[in-house]
């Protein structure tokens, strides 16, 4: 058995396969990295720009008085879509983040390794 | 001017009974597993090294654990200038190919994890973190079992208090 991280990327791994996504990475919502695939992805980058989407998701929240987020979605001019899916593990939010090719289905899939990664953790 | 005291714990050096010792093995083999982190050191405060894990030579964990050790305790001091709560400091070195991330565990030992660039420090941190609260656990039933044990507090007085300490002493002198 490997670490988690690298339990983890494996499930990502799958997951870009399965959807043909481009890149997914998996983190905390302080922008910190727990795994990403492909392997050296920029996830630093990703994790850290994410986490600045997850504050703008925690204010309009609070000021909207909105349900807990789910996901969070930017669209391209050209359909490519950038995917945050949020979760909770033992106390910690996870955020799982996906860049989808135009017109690709990502829903089933991303929940599905939601329910992987917490199998895994 | 008015003096000022400042209270210096002396640390205390953690002793754990051979069934406490195999709970804190287990925890950090675990800690092993989850991170893949190739080596990790357990010190007590003091900068003794209690136990460590992976390849490292016995000369450089004693030594890392000392150093360890006294970069937590200068830390202790930095944010007690800045701030009064200290529950608990997580230290991360990093450089460009390896990083050691170190937490304190209830004041008594700290745990250290030294792990390469391609280790995630997202699930260092993490898996650090429910290491301490399991070692934390351990060290609150050593606590119970050593209850008897007193804490010791040093006192650190400025110059004022030395200054009227010398002045008594010449008037005690003087007779």
């Amino acid at each position: 058995m490997g670490s988690k991280q690298e339990l983890f990327e494996k499930a990502l791994s799958r997951m870009n396969q399965d959807g043909n996504f481009e890149a997914a990475v998996l983190s905390l919502k302080d922008g910190l990295p727990l795994a990403s695939s492909p392997l050296y992805y920029e996830d630093q980058m990703t994790a850290a720009m994410v986490a600045l989407l997850n504050d703008t998701a925690n204010k309009l929240n609070r000021e909207l008085r909105l349900p807990q987020v789910d996901e969070i979605s930017i669209v391209g001019d050209d359909g490519t879509r950038l995917v945050c899916r949020y979760f909770a593990i033992n106390g910690h939010d996870i955020l799982l983040t996906v860049l989808a090719h135009p017109d690709q289905t990502y829903r089933r899939l991303t929940n599905q390794t939601i329910k992987e990664i917490k199998r895994l953790w | 001017m008015s003096s000022s005291c400042y209270d210096f714990a002396i640390p205390d050096a953690a002793q754990f009974s051979t069934e406490q010792m195999e709970k804190v093995d287990a925890c950090l083999d675990e800690l092993v597993g989850s991170t893949g982190a190739p080596t990790i050191l357990l010190t007590d405060t003091t900068g003794q090294l209690i136990v460590s894990r992976g390849h490292i030579d016995a000369k450089k964990a004693e030594a890392l654990a000392a150093l360890i050790a006294g970069s937590h305790a200068a830390s202790v001091e930095f944010i007690k200038l800045l701030a009064k709560k200290t529950p608990f400091i997580n230290l991360l070195h990093e450089t460009e190919d390896y990083s050691i991330f170190s937490t304190s565990v209830a004041d008594v030992v700290i745990l250290s994890v030294a792990f390469g660039n391609e280790v995630k420090i997202g699930v260092v941190r993490v898996f650090v973190e429910q290491a301490r609260h399991r070692l934390s656990e351990i060290i609150h039933e050593v606590s119970m079992n050593n209850s008897e044990v007193v804490q010791v507090k040093m006192q650190l007085v400025d110059e004022e208090f030395d200054r009227l300490l010398d002045k008594e002493l010449e008037k005690i002198t003087e007779h």
